[in-house]
């Protein structure tokens, strides 16, 4: 939503405004997770069990101090972990050729099935909606007109912002005013409250605790597919094994280790997330596929060649993310009155502000109102894929990663002759395809169990005699 | 180095500082929001 603002300003601050949004919502989602005890975002979940114990046993303020304190640890722990793997794989990834780059892109598409929620197939179809929406338009290599139709207007193809606007931010406007309509919005009580930072003693005693959790949610962070919730569990449940005695019997009724654990590695993802998206061009989760989205409009392409061409940008975003989280962390300690505030404003409100946003900043990209109109169209197709429970992320993931892929397949194809084999002449590009039907193989059996263990559970509820 | 600074004055303009406060408390609103 916050990618109508960023029309108009420099591509440095557009990626200021991207990047701090990204880090922004990671800790905004614990505010509620810890206040009221529903998660704002899905990575937030874990620290509903430890952080919302803490507020029912009166520590709202050291709840809040211990979400923001290891939120900003976790996030600059990944960022020098981020500083140093970027440059290491960007150096590897200069060498490769189309076959590689194509097999990179499909493994990164492969991402599909992790953001799937559920169901591979709906998941596959959102992406193919993706690949289909981006050909539209005239053909760069051959000129030929793909799915216009014969009609002008087309001949451009769709805008990426105008894709990503109304994908992501229509259908959540509209599910929003439908809910207000049929009254099913909640409301949920928000008390005053003073954050209080943890003592230096608590972080001292939990150094190695952090540092840990903190590795966990950069290396789940880094593989696509993964990213918050998982790294955030994976992590509570680490800490919950790592306690001892009495600390131990403190997890669930408010535990200190089981606030910082899962907000270390939630927010640790974030840098994870960044290492294959600046140095490869691929998204490490959700999230990350919206700001590669952002980065492309803005002109900026991130990959290998990025740190050849344009080294400044490169350190302006390692300076934005640590800025990014200082501010983060100072807002949400200062400023956590102001948020309460904002939060008790109705959200039908901040839904009909956001649309006029997403208007005027749509038509400003090429001051078009076709533009306009196929937001809405999308936005509208992007409500109906909501409401058939279809992700709206893979068919990003299909419009910023398909023209890449396609264009290293036309390249390979091109220079080899149309020999198909070319693309099995690589070790690289071999073992990426091996890791792709492992991650799909993985996916598929992981939905399998949990719709076995779903069935299981329906099948044990008492039946009620008629 | 050259580099490293030429990125430190990108993110001293203004335009960038606003940019980062402005994405960090849209970010933490809309992240709490969800709820």
């Amino acid at each position: 939503m916050v990618l109508p603002l960023t029309f108009g300003i420099s591509p440095n601050a557009a990626i200021c405004m991207l990047l701090s949004t990204y880090i922004g919502g990671l800790t905004g989602g614990s505010l509620t997770a810890c206040l009221i005890g529903i998660p704002g975002t899905p990575s937030a979940a874990a620290t509903v069990v430890d952080g919302y114990a803490m507020v029912r046993k009166g520590q709202a303020g050291l709840s809040l101090g211990l979400v923001i304190m290891a939120s900003a640890f976790g996030s600059i722990f990944s960022l020098l972990v981020m500083v140093f793997a970027v440059d290491f794989v960007a150096k590897a990834a200069v060498h490769f050729g189309p076959v590689e780059l194509f097999s990179l892109v499909l493994f990164g598409m492969s991402l599909i099935c992790g953001l799937s929620e559920g169901s591979i197939v709906k998941g596959l179809i959102a992406g193919t909606i993706g690949l289909m929406i981006m050909t539209i338009g005239v053909d760069d290599i051959e000129g030929v007109q793909r799915l216009t139709f014969g009609w002008t207007p087309l001949l451009q193809g769709v805008n990426l912002v105008v894709a990503m606007v109304g994908l992501f931010a229509v259908p959540h406007l509209i599910k929003t005013l439908v809910d207000f309509r049929l009254n099913k919005i909640q409301k949920h009580q928000l008390n005053d409250v003073k954050t209080q930072m943890p003592k230096f003693k608590t972080v001292k005693d939990n150094f190695g605790l952090l540092s840990y959790t903190s590795v966990i949610g950069t290396v789940i962070g880094a593989i696509p597919g993964t990213g918050g919730p998982i790294a955030a569990f994976v992590a509570y449940d680490q800490a919950k094994r790592l306690a001892k005695g009495k600390a131990k019997e403190q997890f669930g009724k408010g535990s200190v280790q089981g606030v910082l654990a899962p907000e270390a590695a939630n927010n640790a993802v974030s840098g994870g997330a960044i290492i294959p998206l600046l140095s490869l061009g691929i998204p490490g989760d959700a999230a990350t596929a919206v700001i590669l989205g952002g980065l492309l409009i803005h002109g900026v392409t991130p990959g290998p060649a990025l740190f050849t061409e344009n080294k400044p940008l490169v350190y302006s975003i390692y300076i934005a993310f640590f800025v990014a989280t200082v501010v983060v962390m100072l807002l949400q300690a200062y400023g956590v009155k102001f948020f309460i505030k904002l939060l008790k404003i109705p959200p039908q409100f901040l839904m009909v502000g956001i649309m006029i946003m997403c208007v005027i900043g749509t038509y400003a990209i090429r001051n078009s109102f076709f533009d306009v109109y196929t937001m809405i169209i999308i936005g509208l197709f992007g409500y109906l894929l909501l409401l058939a429970k279809i992700p709206a992320t893979p068919v990003v993931l299909g419009l910023v990663l398909g023209p890449t892929l396609e264009k290293e397949f036309r390249t390979a194809m091109i220079l080899s002759e149309n020999d198909y084999s070319v693309f099995f002449t690589s070790p690289l590009a071999v073992t990426l395809y091996i890791l792709i039907v492992v991650f799909v193989g993985m996916q598929l059996y992981a939905d399998r169990k949990l719709k076995k263990a779903a069935l299981e559970d329906a099948k044990s509820l008492p039946t009620v005699a008629s | 180095m050259n580099d490293f600074i030429a990125a430190a004055l990108m993110q001293a303009e203004p335009a960038s500082i606003i940019a980062i406060f402005v994405g960090s408390i849209i970010g933490i609103i809309f992240g709490a929001i969800q709820a």
